[in-house]
């Protein structure tokens, strides 16, 4: 084996016996599947339907709405769980991020893990890895294994697109996160700060009258999940949104994943100044 | 070669979690519809993405008649359309019964409409529709059985390379 992947592979071994030492990676990558896969069997997979009598010619109110829920029924199934997961990871990865980062630096475990031979840099770039394989892998796995195995509907292109959101976000709560947690060097402040930071951006792309490109910047899920079903999303005081286009969603994906890189290219600066 | 001696246990316990969850995802599925006030001459029930036989119990609060109807979605959805189901052919039929509680086959997996109605002239104040999917689910029994296998293979090939 090539001796850089030799020294990465090695690297990735000690942080993880540290940070996550045996059992911990198994239990939360496990709890964190049954959290998604049972999100995805609490959707529900049947539409109400009624049948009444009514002059010939008319057709029911309602029957446009079940031919639309059931042709986006399979990626809804999808989507549904991974849209309210995200308020789950908007609290999860910050914690775990003021756990992992700002807690070795509070507590003075960081000076011991760096009289290893490991650069500054590899070691928080292999955090950042871990912390994002650990929170999303699961909920991935989960998700699909529950619309694919359990509610036998089919994933296509759609489905690829949003989990790439899905993905995106996280890095990009994970980034900003870590940063955070450099700067304060504190669990508390970074933990209760990263949470409170996402959720008012999520609030903010929720509820205020801002165009489709900042609103996906800001929750990329959200967008792709209106793109996708053809609906404005959300509507501030009544007036609903423009309907999201394909431009919206990857421009929305494309800032929020720059974000992200900038977050982390930010944070490795941090970590070099940081003191043990 | 910590990871490495890690992963196959790690593999073992989500496969066992996955055997669990083939038995245990069909019945915590939501499969519950309540209907109330149905009017005689009309239907109401659900769509039902189904991949193999379904269960279903439908039973009224006060024992009224009713009459429970299974069809593919084509035909489900021409129902809504027409507001009767003169025009449609029914895959499975249960006419003036208390309590329909049958297994219903399906000839492939994919939408059926489940539908129920009063069997007399009469309103019936609330009926529950019940579904449930086969158990064990055997998509997810296989992927739990393949990830114990696996982990099996992967302590073996361990401790044969370990020699």
């Amino acid at each position: 084996m090539n001796r850089s992947l030799q020294k990465i592979r090695a690297t990735f071994e000690l942080e993880l016996d540290v940070s996550f030492p045996f059992p911990s990676t198994g239990v939360i990558f496990l709890i964190l599947f049954l959290i998604a896969i049972g999100s995805v069997l609490l959707e529900g997979c049947f539409i109400a339907i009624a049948i009444a009598p009514h002059p010939p010619g008319v057709i029911p109110l309602d029957f446009d709405y079940i031919v639309w829920a059931q042709q986006n029924a399979d990626f809804n199934l999808l989507a549904g769980p991974l849209f309210n997961l995200i308020l789950f990871i908007i609290i999860v990865i910050p914690m775990l991020s003021a756990f992992k980062v700002a807690g070795p630096i509070e507590v003075g475990l960081l000076k011991t893990l760096l009289t290893y031979p490991i650069r500054r840099r590899d070691l928080l770039v292999l955090k950042v890895v871990e912390m994002l394989i650990l929170t999303v892998l699961p909920i991935t796995i989960g998700v699909l294994m529950g619309v694919v195995l359990i509610q036998w509907v089919s994933i296509g292109l759609t489905s690829f697109v949003l989990l790439l959101s899905f993905w995106v976000m996280a890095s990009t709560i994970l980034s900003t996160s870590v940063f955070l947690s450099l700067v304060t060097q504190s669990m508390t402040k970074s933990a209760f700060g990263g949470i409170a930071i996402w959720v008012v951006l999520y609030l903010v792309a929720a509820v205020t009258y801002i165009p489709n490109v900042i609103r996906g910047a800001l929750n990329p899920v959200n967008l792709v999940l209106s793109y996708f079903n053809d609906t404005p999303g959300a509507a501030f005081f009544g007036v609903p949104f423009r309907n999201p286009v394909v431009h919206d969603v990857w421009g929305a994906i494309i800032i929020n994943l720059v974000i992200g890189i900038i977050m982390l290219l930010l944070s490795v600066r941090q970590f070099r100044r940081v003191e043990v | 070669m910590v990871t490495l001696t890690r992963f196959p246990k790690f593999l073992a316990v989500f496969g066992a979690i996955t055997l669990l969850l083939s038995i245990i995802s069909p019945i915590i599925t939501v499969s519950y519809r309540p209907i109330s006030y149905l009017e005689y001459g009309t239907y109401e029930g659900v769509l039902v993405n189904c991949y193999d036989a379904i269960d279903v119990r439908i039973k009224a609060r006060n024992d009224n008649v009713i009459s429970a109807y299974f069809l593919n979605s084509t035909n489900g959805l021409r129902a809504i359309e027409e507001g009767s189901l003169v025009n449609v052919s029914t895959l499975h039929q249960s006419l003036n019964r208390t309590l329909v509680f049958e297994r219903w086959a399906i000839p492939h997996p994919g939408w059926y409409a489940i539908l129920v109605t009063p069997s007399n002239n009469e309103t019936i104040q609330s009926i529950s529709i019940e579904f449930v999917q086969q158990i064990p689910n055997p998509r997810v029994l296989l992927a739990g059985g393949i990830l114990i296998i696996v982990s099996v293979l992967w302590v073996f090939w361990g401790k044969r390379n370990a020699k």
